[in-house]
């Protein structure tokens, strides 16, 4: 690719950052409806979903780890513009943008819903909802370096908080909950899973950022560790959230993991501790949905070929404010998400594999023509 | 080219130009951190001003009394000293100023030798005359009356004989300064008790009594245009990264002003954001602690006139961390500074966090404690708010009311602070004992960082905080402490970033929590880049029957 303007790059992004970023992205939707979800779909085997699932991420990302590694990490839309030109590559660059905002719209209404629910019944929605664009364009103006550093000093907190809240929730529960062990049975416990490859195609990041890694195996390692680090935690939850609640009730609980943190009880010195579980998973969704906003103003840069992204980061915010006020309620945005992903992964996953495939059947590089 | 096509290309570049932002270019061109500026290298800083005209020195020594003491309005002026001394051998011009100079010494080194010297006036040359003023170890030679100047008003003693288009400088100054004191702001238990004082040349000799090595630079620079300066620019030469020698020498220069009055001020023209609330160089009193942080790789500059030494790079956990830390045995250093960073968090949350609680979640709370704090607030009309923020400025009152009066009475306002607050306020109902205790501990917690400009930074946060916390509950304090974060991870420290090792994540990235034993230390800190990167032996306990055989042969086989 382009080596003479490599020079301009002023800086890389380390795996560990780049996995515990984009995975902050990815997890936004557990702290929401999905627990709840996964159970409508697959029964008592919900917690085998993400497993299924991070199988079929797993087959993607190595596709396009291969694609990167043949176009020396340039992005997504850079090789399709080499492929299929500059007009191809703006419209793949507005279609993706679209798509970012669009998760971030409806996750910021259905987060900004979650707080409301439980921090502040008294306060108009769009205080929540704009204040907390306010912050994630504070986060994403500073680029990927500023929202992986931020998510770097949060993570170690919001995962201990997390691990200490399923744990203590776990031990609320029991395992006979799990069964029957195959829910719904086999097939249909495969078929969801598959179906809910979703759950990760906010990986498709990586595509885009590809040009940030240092080398190839630094960025075969953030994405391996990011679904690993996704899929267990997923488990994590569903398998406590289950032990927690039958699946009837667990099928139709609001705010799943919210629910869980719920039934721990100190009562030493504080009562309930689930204000404290909601603050520390607010900050991580924060940096999240920062994420899915840099994601969209990047592939827009991106597809239109421009320099820098930050100009469009406040329209966007806007946008995103837009799409999340277009559910009239909070359960229409909730049912609203739950199919969305199923739809985005066509794209999301799509993109790679064609891209791999054109390159491998039509692409030829300019020193080997004719 | 046809109208059709001039069109169409028009209606194209005007599309392009809407949606991009500069030229379109190709392949992998986004920044990854685009709120990092380039350095702009070709400025020259060194041709701000303008090349000064040169007045030769007049042979006469008429002519010269003449335009000295038109230049320093010696009438007017009687602490200006312009004397003519006849000595056999000839005549000798002797300018300074009285009040900086040591007249004992004028005495025994300068006018004592002029008198004895045996040579004729034909001989003189500014060698004969230097080698004369055996007792005088600065002599400079000048040729103009704009040397003459700027060295009489930095205090230099002025010589020239009648005859000659030359004269000589010597240093005879007499500074007045406090002894070496005790450390006022940063005291410590265990460790040395000297600390800088007014004068460079005495802060000099503490660092140097310290480090006997011969890279240890102490390099002058000019300190605004009316200032009798210097600023020294300190650095190990072999270990400092010369980046960042060439980055804080670059900083300096640009500074053109009347006057730097202290430290302080450099720190507000060369950090990297002077916006910040936070201060991202290291202000420090302590001679051992400028040493340790030489050590390290960082630079320091030091100003006549100032007891403080400013240093740069530094992160921000060093603002945490106090030189005590590594007096004491490890196991305390480490809890030390759990300590503190327990004492950051109270000081930036727990106003915020308390009033959240009490306003918005009240459920939190274990019912009898709930109950207790609502009947402690029952005779309380305002919001907890208010009650927060006026404890907040009673706190301040006494604070600064502390520093103000004469200290015989100084006492006299805390007890009336405490009796104000302690007492008063809670039996008026104006705040709860719980809200006094909150704001004690948050006080305390404020007062226990070793920065004492970081206690201010911290103030300010926690107002914010707090304004966030009653107005929007946990989700309030959560947007603050996003954004904080966000604001700290931005910062850089002479182009370091100022959250080193946890953000970027870096090896050894638990030290600024944990203190290690001193001999585990074998390497500086990463993020200086030192050019030597050890600072001591891999082993240094041979000794100790724990340590294997095999490391201790490695070791001594390296030698």
């Amino acid at each position: 690719m382009n080596q003479k303007n490599s020079t301009k790059r002023q800086g890389y992004v380390g795996w560990i950052e780049a996995s515990i970023c984009i995975g902050s992205f990815v997890h936004v939707k557990m702290f929401l409806a999905n627990p709840r979800e996964l159970c409508q779909m697959a029964g008592t085997a919900a917690w085998m979903v993400p497993l299924i699932g991070v199988i079929g991420a797993i087959v993607i990302f190595f596709i396009l780890n291969h694609l990167t590694a043949t176009f020396s990490r340039a992005s997504l839309l850079s090789i399709a513009g080499l492929f299929w030109g500059p007009t191809i590559q703006f419209l793949l660059g507005i279609l993706f943008s679209s798509l970012f905002i669009l998760i971030s719209g409806y996750e910021l209404r259905i987060f900004a819903e979650f707080v409301l629910t439980t921090l502040l019944p008294q306060t108009p929605i769009s205080i929540v909802v704009i204040s907390m664009v306010v912050l994630n364009i504070y986060l994403a103006i500073g680029g990927f370096e500023s929202l992986s550093r931020t998510i770097m000093i949060i993570a170690p907190i919001g995962l201990t908080v997390l691990t200490l809240a399923l744990t203590f929730g776990g031990t609320m529960g029991t395992v006979y909950n799990l069964s029957p062990w195959l829910g719904y049975g086999f097939w249909d416990t495969l078929s969801a899973g598959l179906l809910y490859t979703s759950l990760y195609e906010e990986i498709i990041l990586l595509g885009f950022i590809a040009p940030l890694f240092r080398e190839q195996k630094d960025f075969r390692r953030s994405g391996l560790a990011t679904l690993v680090l996704s899929a267990v935690l997923f488990v994590f939850a569903q398998v406590v959230y289950e032990m927690c609640f039958q699946i009837q009730s667990a099928q139709q609980m609001g705010f799943p993991l919210f629910q869980v943190t719920r039934l721990i009880r100190f009562e030493t010195f504080l009562q309930r501790l689930d204000p404290m579980f909601v603050f520390v998973w607010a900050s991580v969704s924060s940096v999240g949905l920062a994420v899915g906003l840099y994601g969209a103003a990047l592939t827009l840069t991106q597809g239109i070929r421009a320099t820098d992204f930050r100009p469009y980061l406040i329209p966007l915010a806007v946008l995103s404010i837009c799409v999340s006020f277009i559910p009239p309620r909070s359960l229409d945005a909730v049912n609203t998400y739950s199919f969305i992903p199923w739809l985005l992964q066509i794209p999301f996953y799509g993109l790679p594999v064609i891209l791999l495939l054109w390159s491998k059947l039509f692409y030829r590089p300019q020193e080997n023509r004719p | 080219m046809t109208n059709n096509s001039k069109g169409a290309n028009k209606v194209k570049t005007y599309i392009k130009d809407l949606l991009t932002v500069n030229e379109p270019t190709i392949q992998k061109q986004f920044s990854l951190s685009p709120n990092r500026p380039p350095i702009r290298r070709h400025l020259n800083i060194n041709n701000y001003q303008k090349p000064q005209s040169v007045t030769p020195i007049p042979s006469d020594a008429q002519d010269l009394h003449r335009i000295l003491t038109r230049k320093f309005r010696a009438k007017r002026n009687p602490d200006f000293i312009l004397r003519l001394l006849s000595v056999p051998w000839g005549k000798v011009s002797i300018a300074f100023f009285e009040s900086i100079t040591n007249s004992e010494l004028m005495q025994e080194s300068v006018i004592g030798p002029l008198l004895e010297y045996s040579g004729s006036i034909e001989d003189v040359t500014p060698e004969s005359l230097s080698d004369a003023l055996t007792y005088c170890h600065v002599i400079e030679t000048v040729s103009s009356i704009e040397d003459v100047v700027k060295n009489i008003v930095r205090g230099m003693t002025f010589l020239h004989i009648d005859g000659f288009d030359w004269a000589i400088v010597v240093d005879l100054r007499q500074q007045q300064s406090r002894g070496i004191d005790t450390p006022r702001i940063e005291t410590v238990v265990p460790g040395p008790y000297d600390a800088f004082v007014e004068v460079a040349q005495k802060n000099l000799s503490l660092l140097r009594m310290r480090l006997a090595i011969p890279g240890f630079m102490a390099e002058s620079l000019p300190a605004g245009r009316r200032n009798r300066g210097p600023l020294y620019l300190l650095y190990i030469d072999g270990l400092t990264n010369p980046k960042l020698v060439w980055e804080m020498r670059r900083r300096l220069k640009s500074i053109d002003i009347d006057m730097i009055y202290n430290i302080g001020m450099i720190e507000q023209y060369i950090q990297d954001r002077p916006a910040s609330l936070f201060s991202q160089m290291l202000l420090t009193e302590r001679p051992d602690r400028t040493v340790a942080f030489l050590l390290e790789g960082s630079v320091a500059v030091m100003l006549e006139g100032s007891p403080l030494v400013l240093i740069a790079p530094v992160n921000f956990w060093s603002q945490l961390h106090s030189p005590e830390d590594i007096y004491f045995r490890w196991p305390i250093g480490t809890l030390a500074r759990f300590v503190r960073l327990i004492g950051l968090f109270i000081s930036l949350f727990l106003p915020g966090l308390y009033v959240a609680m009490v306003s918005f979640h009240p459920e939190m709370i274990p019912t009898e404690l709930m109950l207790s704090i609502a009947s402690a607030r029952e005779r309380v009309p305002f919001p907890s708010f208010v009650a927060v923020f006026f404890l907040e400025l009673a706190f301040e009152f006494i604070r600064e009311a502390t520093l103000r009066v004469p200290k015989v009475i100084g006492a006299t306002i805390g007890i009336v602070g405490a009796i104000i607050i302690g007492q008063a306020v809670v039996e008026a109902g104006i705040v709860s004992p719980v809200m006094i205790i909150i704001m004690a501990v948050t006080v305390l917690a404020g007062y226990s960082m070793p920065q004492y400009s970081l206690t201010f930074s911290l103030r300010l946060v926690r107002l914010i905080n707090l304004l966030l916390g009653s107005t929007f509950g946990f989700y309030g304090v959560l947007l603050g402490l996003v954004a904080l974060i966000r604001h700290a991870i931005g910062l850089r420290s002479l182009g370091i970033p100022f959250l080193t090792p946890v953000a970027p994540l870096e090896k050894r990235f638990l030290t600024p929590f944990f203190r290690r034993p001193p001999y585990k230390e074998e390497k500086r800190p990463d993020y200086t880049r030192p050019l030597d990167t050890f600072r001591a032996k891999k082993v240094t306990r041979p000794w100790d029957a724990s340590v294997p055989l095999e490391l201790v042969f490695l070791n001594e086989s390296k030698k």
